[in-house]
């Protein structure tokens, strides 16, 4: 695995160098400031496999530079890293608003960061191993019809405001558990019948379904602070991360408003005749990462059951929400 | 188990913080007298955040974690903006103050 360390502090990348080095992974390189990364980004034949950045450097920080290498195309799924002794909230905030994908907070830890580069290093060979079974599920032609990989797959939706790699949201929670949870509300929201409506249709049709979907949910949650992400066929998670009270009926009127307005339609010229369905918002007060999990669960198992009954409670969860969040 | 060889390093990264924490104890230092003189002490303040930061970044990681410690307190001190207030002058010295002993007595230790 191929990492890129930025750390305007010597000694942080001295220290990383050989922590890494006796974690297995030595293939690193490091630069002392974010100019220099881009630099050595552009330069390099064969693309990182993982970035490790600190926040507070001068001139441009961390933030700034994980926004940049987010919008090369190479680097849209790259795992990046903050290795960071900044724990206030906005920098969390910022960080993963700019696209990191997890959070570590200095003086770190070595058996953390050894944990968190192996989970890296598995994601990416479970990648290659798709790969290789199948490779037009992993760049699928476009035109090709929807598998049920292709419609269970979690997209990540990274130009869209608010929106996050499912992953981070899990890491962006489990982050901000440690500082304050206050004023977090998450919730589901499920598109009914996504899966059956775009059976017979094209992976492209479907992906800018979801995209579109998720652009109307973010056009509707404006200008409350949020993150969101999809979790798999017509189902979204979202965290309003300074928020006191929810109202699932008034964010489904506005949400309905929304993509009326936006005339969604197949490629065909058929309206596309869906309503999203929110469901009841659920405070965090969680600590650990299994129970982060579970609160995403209730969240969408909500949400499935008033698209189902608008009158329904809490019920058992469905298998779909279960196999979708791996918990099947 | 730590082999013989990532224990060499350490010890060498180690060597190399406490050379580094020789520099930013003068540092700090005349920081510290610069609270006492100048009326404006906001740079000041800031400049020793820095220095902070820095120290907090790997000292508990390099087996100084009550270093780590001061020098992360003084640095959320200074980032809380706290520092604009005129009686925060006098917890700054204390923190300064707090974290030169501690640094000297590092120092009497290796």
């Amino acid at each position: 695995m191929k990492i890129l360390a930025v750390d305007d502090d010597v000694i942080i990348l001295e220290l990383l160098t050989e922590v890494l080095r006796a974690a297995g992974f030595p293939n690193l390189v490091v630069c002392t400031s974010a100019a220099a990364a881009l630099e050595e980004v552009e330069r390099t034949d064969t693309p990182f496999d993982c970035f490790l950045l600190d926040i507070q450097m001068p001139e441009m920080d961390g933030i700034e530079l994980t926004a940049r290498l987010r919008r090369m195309h190479e680097y849209r799924n790259t795992a990046i890293l903050m290795i960071t002794a900044m724990s206030d909230r906005t920098y969390i905030d910022r960080a993963f608003a700019a696209g990191a994908s997890d959070y570590i907070t200095k003086p770190f830890d070595v058996l953390e960061i050894h944990s968190r580069l192996r989970l890296i290093q598995s994601l990416l060979a479970e990648h290659v191993r798709l790969d290789e079974r199948n490779p037009t599920a992993q760049q699928n032609a476009p035109a090709s019809l929807v598998t049920s990989a292709d419609l269970e797959k979690r997209l990540a939706l990274q130009d869209i405001d608010g929106f996050i790699d499912y992953l981070a949201l899990e890491n962006y929670l489990m982050q901000v558990s440690r500082v304050s949870l206050f004023g977090m509300i998450a919730f589901g929201i499920v598109v009914p019948d996504m899966a059956r409506s775009f059976r017979a249709s094209s992976v492209f049709e479907f992906e800018a379904a979801v995209s579109d979907f998720a652009e109307a949910i973010s056009e509707s949650l404006k200008p409350t602070s949020f993150f969101a992400s999809h979790a798999g066929e017509g189902a979204f998670i979202c965290v309003l991360t300074n928020a006191q009270t929810f109202n699932p009926k008034m964010l489904e009127e506005q949400l309905c408003k929304t993509v009326r307005d936006m005339d969604l339609h197949f490629c065909d010229g058929r309206p596309i005749s869906l309503t999203p369905v929110a469901g009841e918002g659920i405070s965090l007060h969680l600590k650990s990462s299994r129970a982060i999990s579970k609160v995403l669960v209730r969240a969408l198992q909500s949400a499935e059951e008033r698209a189902r009954d608008p009158g329904a409670q809490h019920h058992t969860p469905s298998g779909k929400i279960m196999r979708l969040f791996g918990l099947g | 188990m730590i082999q013989q060889n990532t224990a060499i390093k350490l010890g060498e990264i180690r060597t190399h913080f406490l050379s580094e924490l020789e520099k930013q104890y003068l540092e700090v230092e005349m920081l510290r007298d610069r609270l006492d003189q100048v009326a404006d002490h906001s740079e000041t303040c800031h400049a020793i955040g820095r220095i902070c930061h820095k120290i907090a970044g790997t000292a508990a990681t390099l087996g100084f974690p009550d270093l780590g410690d001061i020098a992360a307190k003084i640095d959320d001190f200074v980032a809380s903006n706290c520092v604009t207030h005129p009686e925060a002058l006098s917890e700054m010295r204390d923190h300064a103050d707090h974290l030169l002993v501690l640094i000297s007595l590092i120092f009497q230790e290796e």
